[in-house]
């Protein structure tokens, strides 16, 4: 499904004194359906908060999130996000993480068991469906968040820096991993993170937003083919750009 | 289970034994660990008052336990779990309960019987008083310490306010939960005796059995009921440990 913000503002009133706090300024950007598009900011600029309100987790002061043609009021059961901590119940094992979404849909016993298998299995974990939170690593956490996540298949997937407390190597495998879910899926992607050359790889289109109160500092298209090159010097070319707009702000 | 972790009670038994034997710990005092075990062997095998067995008098005092207590479960963990979600409701019954917490289930004894006669009614609500701050207390602090992301997820997995509190909060607050119910369970357990002290119709429970003995002068038959339920005390927290584990893993 495609996924349009349209001038989105949040504003958050702080303490007693309710001081305002401007935290988004005009959002808008537009997604495909089947795209993959990034936004990058400075850490604190408001990020997660634009991810919380496409999510329904907050209402947005002004502005609009519309998909497919229609304005969303509150949360959209097609919408899925990925937090930045995989945040597993830990009294479940991970295929009970896993089926949870179809729990809350209230599906039989045996066929949500059933496709929480598929996924283990599709995601190398079929050998760790009995184990507990505490007992992964935390790339494979990272991997169960994201299947308990996709598993009511959402149409649009967000996804709040997933991959920041990875280790360089786990976070390049998991790259290359959600590439190919992305693919099999044909989902589109709302990706945040503050990686440059980790958006570059993975988007078609990257958003800059500037430190807070954010805006859309500039919308960058990327038309390498796939599989990407990390270290091409077309890679290299729009990193640098990136890296110099957020540098001058 | 390393030997060396019983030698401390064997030792201070030992220690015990021999300055009763020799006269420095007068008898009418405290009894000697042999008159002790006398005393229990006397209390399973003539009862006490003769005819009341011992088994008799725990039986008894377990199912007021037992009465007490899952009416304090059974109404503080839910009531709990609401004043954990809800801050008004929460704001509502808190003074109410801090009025009412800090007395002693003791204190209520004069007014239970008022209420329920002597008998098992009054010795339950006794213990349901003993029992129930702890569990709920616990509950309230449970629930409200979940980590709130844990709601957003379930939230952004479509789960209703009903699905969070049943597959969420309820369940990543068990085990505090579980510890409320195990303080519970040691404070009716404790209440429980006083309760008996004061009188049960039926004349028996492990309180009533206590007290027979002194009015009958059988120090020996006063700690070994002690002793009694020191240890069912012990074997009744075991036993919560278990479900806890249990019930865990299994939600």
């Amino acid at each position: 499904m495609s996924l349009e913000t349209q001038a989105i503002n949040k504003t958050f009133l702080i303490g007693r004194s309710g001081e305002a706090i401007r935290v988004l300024l005009d959002i808008s950007f537009q997604a495909k359906e089947g795209q993959f598009i990034s936004i990058v900011g400075p850490i604190g600029c408001g990020k997660t908060t634009l991810l919380r309100i496409i999510s329904g987790l907050e209402q947005a002061t002004k502005g609009q999130v519309i998909m497919d043609g229609t304005i969303l009021e509150g949360r959209d059961p097609q919408i899925g996000l990925v937090f930045q901590e995989p945040a597993l119940f830990r009294w479940r094992t991970a295929l009970q993480n896993i089926e949870f979404g179809l729990e809350i849909l209230k599906k039989e016993k045996k066929s949500r068991q059933a496709a929480a298998r598929e996924y283990l299995q599709a995601f190398g974990l079929e050998r760790f469906g009995d184990k507990y939170p505490d007992e992964l690593s935390s790339g494979m956490r990272q991997k169960v968040a994201i299947a308990r996540t996709l598993i009511p298949n959402p149409k649009v997937l967000l996804m709040d820096e997933p991959f920041s407390f990875l280790d360089s190597q786990t976070r390049i495998s998991m790259q290359n991993f959600l590439l190919k879910v992305w693919d099999e899926k044909k989902i589109t992607i709302i990706f945040v993170t503050h990686n440059v050359d980790e958006a570059v790889f993975l988007s078609d289109k990257i958003l800059v937003l500037s430190e807070r109160p954010a805006r859309v500092v500039e919308t960058i298209e990327i038309d390498l083919t796939r599989p990407r090159d990390r270290v091409s010097s077309e890679t290299y070319a729009i990193q640098r750009k990136i890296l110099n707009l957020l540098a001058h702000q | 289970m390393k030997w060396t972790r019983f030698l401390p009670p064997l030792v201070s038994i030992g220690v015990w034994q021999g300055l009763s034997s020799l006269g420095i710990i007068p008898a009418y005092k405290l009894p000697s660990p042999v008159e002790i075990a006398q005393g229990v062997r006397d209390l399973i095998v003539v009862g006490m008052p003769p005819g009341r067995f011992l088994y008799e008098h725990i039986i008894y005092s377990l199912y007021r336990v037992f009465l007490g207590f899952s009416a304090a479960a059974l109404i503080a963990i839910p009531l709990g779990v609401f004043m954990g979600i809800s801050k008004r409701f929460r704001g509502i019954v808190d003074p109410l309960v801090e009025i009412i917490r800090p007395i002693p289930p003791l204190a209520w004894i004069p007014i239970a019987i008022l209420w329920f006669g002597i008998g098992n009614g009054s010795a339950g609500f006794i213990i349901f008083l003993g029992a129930f701050f702890p569990i709920l207390l616990s509950t309230v602090s449970g629930v409200m310490s979940v980590d709130k992301l844990l709601v957003d997820v379930a939230y952004t997995l479509n789960a209703d306010q009903t699905q969070i509190c049943i597959k969420v909060l309820i369940p990543a607050a068990l085990p505090t939960i579980f510890t409320g119910m195990r303080i519970g369970m040691g404070v009716g357990w404790m209440s429980l005796v006083a309760a008996e002290f004061t009188g049960v119709k039926d004349g028996l429970g492990l309180g009533y059995m206590i007290m027979t003995a002194r009015d009958i002068q059988r120090p020996d038959e006063i700690v070994a009921g002690m002793l009694v339920i020191g240890l069912i005390g012990m074997c009744i927290d075991f036993g919560l440990r278990c479900i806890r584990t249990m019930v865990i893993h299994n939600y």
